[in-house]
C-alpha cells in the first residue's frame, strides 16, 4: 500500500464503473452457467453469501456511526438475525418449505396465500413494503454519494456531507440509481420463471458480500495494526478519553432488547431477505450450512466496528467529522489513497447489493400482488384471454423498478439529507416488522390462517399501525424510531390476536344458530 | 463419509434425529437469549477498566458468546447430510424398505 499520492476523480469513477462492469460479468457468466445446467447456485457457501446482502452501506458506514453514539448497541442489529437463525431450522425450513409447494414469489404472496390468497391482502403489504422501504434504498443512495464527495475532496479530510449546488447530470446518486437499474432490469427481469430463480443475480451478490467483508477486514486491521499497535494499545489509549471510555460500557445503550427483537424479525420480513433465503434458495439442505455461516459473516464484519469507532475518536474528536464516515476518513487521514478507494469500493458494493435484491423483490411484488390482479380485474383489456403474458410481465416489473429507484432518488434528494444513515434505516425496519405477526400466526396459528378473509386481522394490523402512517412524512420521527417500532409491533400482535379471535368467536355463533 | 456433531444423521431414523435437531438448536436459541439479555450484560459491565488480553470484558463476553452460539449451531448442523438424501442412498446401496412401505 503506497503512502502519500493523489486520488483524482476520474480514478474514483473508473474504479467505481471497473467494479460495476465487474459485477455485471459475474452474474452474466452466473446465467450463462445455470443455462449449461452447471448452476453456480447449487452450493451452500454461495446461499450463505447471499443471505449477507442483510449487510449493506448501513452496516459498512453506519454501524461506526452508531458505535460512536450507542457503545456496544449497533451489535443488536446483528445478534437478533444470529438468534433468528438458531431457530432457523424450526422456523426458516418451514417457510421454505411452505414457498416451494404453493410456489411463492414473494413476501406478499407469501402472507396472502396464508389467508385464503387473498388480493387485497397481498396488495397491502406491497404497498407498505414499497412505502416503507423507499428510506432505506434512499439510504444506499445517499451512503454512496456522500462517500464519493468525501474520497473526492483527498487528502483533505472533513469535507461537506453533500453539496447542494451540485448539478443534476454531476450527481453521483443519481449515475448509481441508474447502473442499478440497469442491473435489477438485466439480471432480474430476464425471463419470466415460475421459481423466480435469479441464478446470475445471487452469483453476483454472493460476490459482493465477500468483497464488502474484504474491504472491511483491510480497513479494520490497517486501523487496528497500522495506526495502533493492536487490540490492547487502542482500547488502552481509548480508556484515556472519557467519550471514548463510555462506549465499551453499557452505559450509553437504551434500546438493547427492542432492538434484538427487531432485527429478528427483519431479517425474515425484509422483501430482498425473504427473496435470497427464502424465494431463492435451491435447495433445503443449503439452510444447515447457512444457519452458521450468516451469523459467522456477521461476526466477522462487526469485529472492526467499535476499533474503527475508538481510533476515529481518538484521531479527530468527536464532532469534527460525521462518524459515519470513519472508515474512508481515517485510511485518508493516514495519506492511504488506495486503502481509501477499497474502503469505498467496499461501501459501493454493499449498497448496490442492497438495491439490486430488493428493487427486484419489490418489483415482482408489485407486477404480482398490485398490478396484475387490478388488471385482470379489467375485462375489456381481455387479458384472461391472451395465452402469454410474459411481455406483460416483464414490461411491468421494468417499470417498477425504475420507479422504485426514481422514488428513493427523489426521497433521498427531498428528506433524506437531513438524517443519520441509521435513522433512516431503522425506519425501514420498522416497516418490515410489520408483516412478522402476521406472517408467523399465519404459519403456526391455524385459528388465523383457517378464519380469516381480506377483511381480518392482518389488514388492520397492517394498516392501523401508527408506524405505517408517519413512514412517508419522516419528519420528528428519527429520534423516536425504536419507541415506535416497539409500539407498532405490540399494536400489530395485539391487533392480529383479538382480531382472529374475534372473528373466530362470530364464526362458532353463526355455525351454532 | 463419517457425520460429527451430537447428532448422527441416519437414513433410517432422519425425521426422528430432524426434530432432535430442531430441540437442540430452539435450546441454543434459549442460551443465546440468556447470554444476550442485559441482566447477565449487566455482570460484565464493570466499566472500560477491567479487560481480557487487552479487550474490555463486556466487549469480550459479546464477542465469546457470539462465537459460542455459531460453534454449537455449526456442531449441531454437522449432524445432518451435505448431499441429497437420494445420492447417499445410491451411494450405501439400495434403500431399504421402511415400517410403512411394502416391498413389491
Amino acid at each position: 500500500m503506497t503512502g502519500g499520492g493523489s486520488l483524482p476523480a476520474w480514478l474514483i469513477v473508473l474504479a467505481s464503473f471497473g467494479y460495476v462492469s465487474l459485477l455485471f460479468a459475474i452474474a452474466y457468466w452466473g446465467d450463462r452457467r445455470a443455462r449449461a445446467g452447471r448452476p453456480l447456485v447449487a452450493n451452500p457457501w454461495i446461499y450463505a453469501l447471499s443471505i449477507a446482502v442483510y449487510c449493506t452501506a448501513w452496516t459498512f458506514y453506519g454501524s461506526v456511526g452508531r458505535a460512536v453514539s450507542g457503545g456496544i448497541e449497533f451489535l443488536t442489529i446483528y445478534l437478533g438475525p444470529t438468534l433468528m437463525f438458531a431457530l432457523g431450522w424450526v422456523v426458516l425450513r418451514k417457510m421454505i418449505r411452505i414457498s416451494k409447494v404453493n410456489h411463492i414469489t414473494s413476501i406478499a404472496d407469501f402472507v396472502s396465500s396464508r389467508y385464503g390468497k387473498s388480493h387485497l391482502l397481498g396488495g397491502l403489504v406491497t404497498i407498505i413494503a414499497v412505502v416503507g422501504i423507499m428510506p432505506y434504498i434512499s439510504l444506499q443512495l445517499k451512503a454512496v454519494a456522500s462517500s464519493f464527495i468525501v474520497l473526492m475532496h483527498y487528502p483533505q479530510v472533513g469535507a461537506p456531507q453533500a453539496s447542494s449546488v451540485v448539478p443534476l447530470f454531476g450527481d453521483t446518486a443519481l449515475w448509481i440509481a441508474a447502473l442499478m437499474a440497469l442491473f435489477a432490469i438485466l439480471f432480474g427481469t430476464r425471463h419470466i420463471d415460475a421459481t423466480e430463480h435469479h441464478q446470475g443475480l445471487v452469483t453476483a451478490i454472493a460476490f459482493e458480500s465477500v468483497v464488502k467483508l474484504i474491504a472491511f477486514l483491510i480497513v479494520g486491521l490497517f486501523v487496528t495494526y497500522g495506526m495502533f499497535d493492536g487490540f490492547g494499545d487502542l482500547f488502552a489509549q481509548a480508556r484515556a478519553l472519557p467519550e471514548a471510555a463510555r462506549l465499551m460500557t453499557m452505559e450509553p445503550v437504551t434500546d438493547w432488547v427492542p432492538f434484538i427483537l427487531l432485527s429478528m424479525l427483519t431479517v425474515v420480513c425484509l422483501p430482498r431477505q425473504f427473496q435470497v433465503t427464502v424465494v431463492e434458495n435451491v435447495e433445503e439442505r443449503h439452510l444447515n450450512k447457512a444457519l452458521w455461516l450468516f451469523p459467522l459473516y456477521l461476526l466477522l464484519i462487526n469485529i472492526f466496528v467499535l476499533p474503527i469507532a475508538l481510533a476515529g475518536l481518538l484521531h479527530f474528536g468527536a464532532g469534527f467529522i460525521d462518524a459515519d464516515t470513519f472508515v474512508l476518513a481515517l485510511p485518508m487521514a493516514q495519506q492511504q489513497p488506495a486503502l481509501a478507494l477499497l474502503a469505498f469500493i467496499g461501501g459501493l458494493s454493499a449498497a448496490t447489493g442492497m438495491v439490486i435484491v430488493e428493487t427486484v423483490a419489490l418489483s415482482t411484488m408489485i407486477c404480482n400482488d398490485l398490478v396484475m390482479p387490478m388488471l385482470l380485474r379489467f375485462a375489456w383489456l381481455h387479458l384472461a384471454e391472451r395465452r402469454d403474458l410474459s411481455g406483460l410481465l416483464l414490461g411491468i416489473r421494468r417499470g417498477a423498478i425504475c420507479f422504485i429507484l426514481l422514488i428513493g432518488y427523489l426521497y433521498f434528494q427531498l428528506i433524506g439529507e437531513s438524517y443519520a444513515l441509521v435513522s433512516i434505516g431503522l425506519m425501514s425496519f420498522a416497516a418490515a416488522a410489520q408483516f412478522a405477526p402476521a406472517l408467523i400466526f399465519g404459519m403456526y396459528w391455524k385459528g388465523a390462517s383457517r378464519r380469516s378473509s381480506p377483511a381480518s386481522p392482518p389488514v388492520s394490523c397492517c394498516g392501523r399501525t401508527p408506524c405505517c402512517r408517519r413512514l412517508p412524512v419522516p419528519a420528528g420521527c428519527n429520534t423516536a424510531s425504536s419507541t415506535q417500532g416497539r409500539s407498532a409491533l405490540r399494536c400489530c400482535s395485539l391487533t392480529h390476536c383479538s382480531g382472529s379471535m374475534v372473528w373466530r368467536r362470530r364464526r362458532m355463533r353463526c355455525s351454532g344458530a | 463419509m463419517a457425520r460429527g456433531g451430537p447428532l448422527r444423521w441416519s437414513s433410517r431414523g432422519g425425521r426422528r434425529v430432524g426434530s432432535r435437531v430442531g430441540e437442540c438448536l430452539v435450546a441454543i436459541f434459549g442460551l443465546g437469549v440468556l447470554l444476550f439479555s442485559p441482566l447477565v450484560m449487566t455482570i460484565f459491565d464493570r466499566g472500560a477498566g477491567d479487560t481480557v488480553f487487552g479487550i474490555p470484558l463486556l466487549y469480550a463476553f459479546l464477542l465469546a458468546a457470539w462465537l459460542l452460539m455459531i460453534a454449537l449451531i455449526a456442531w449441531v448442523m454437522a449432524s445432518q447430510p451435505d448431499e441429497p438424501r437420494g445420492r447417499r442412498q445410491v451411494e450405501a446401496g439400495p434403500p431399504q424398505p421402511g415400517r410403512g412401505e411394502r416391498p413389491s
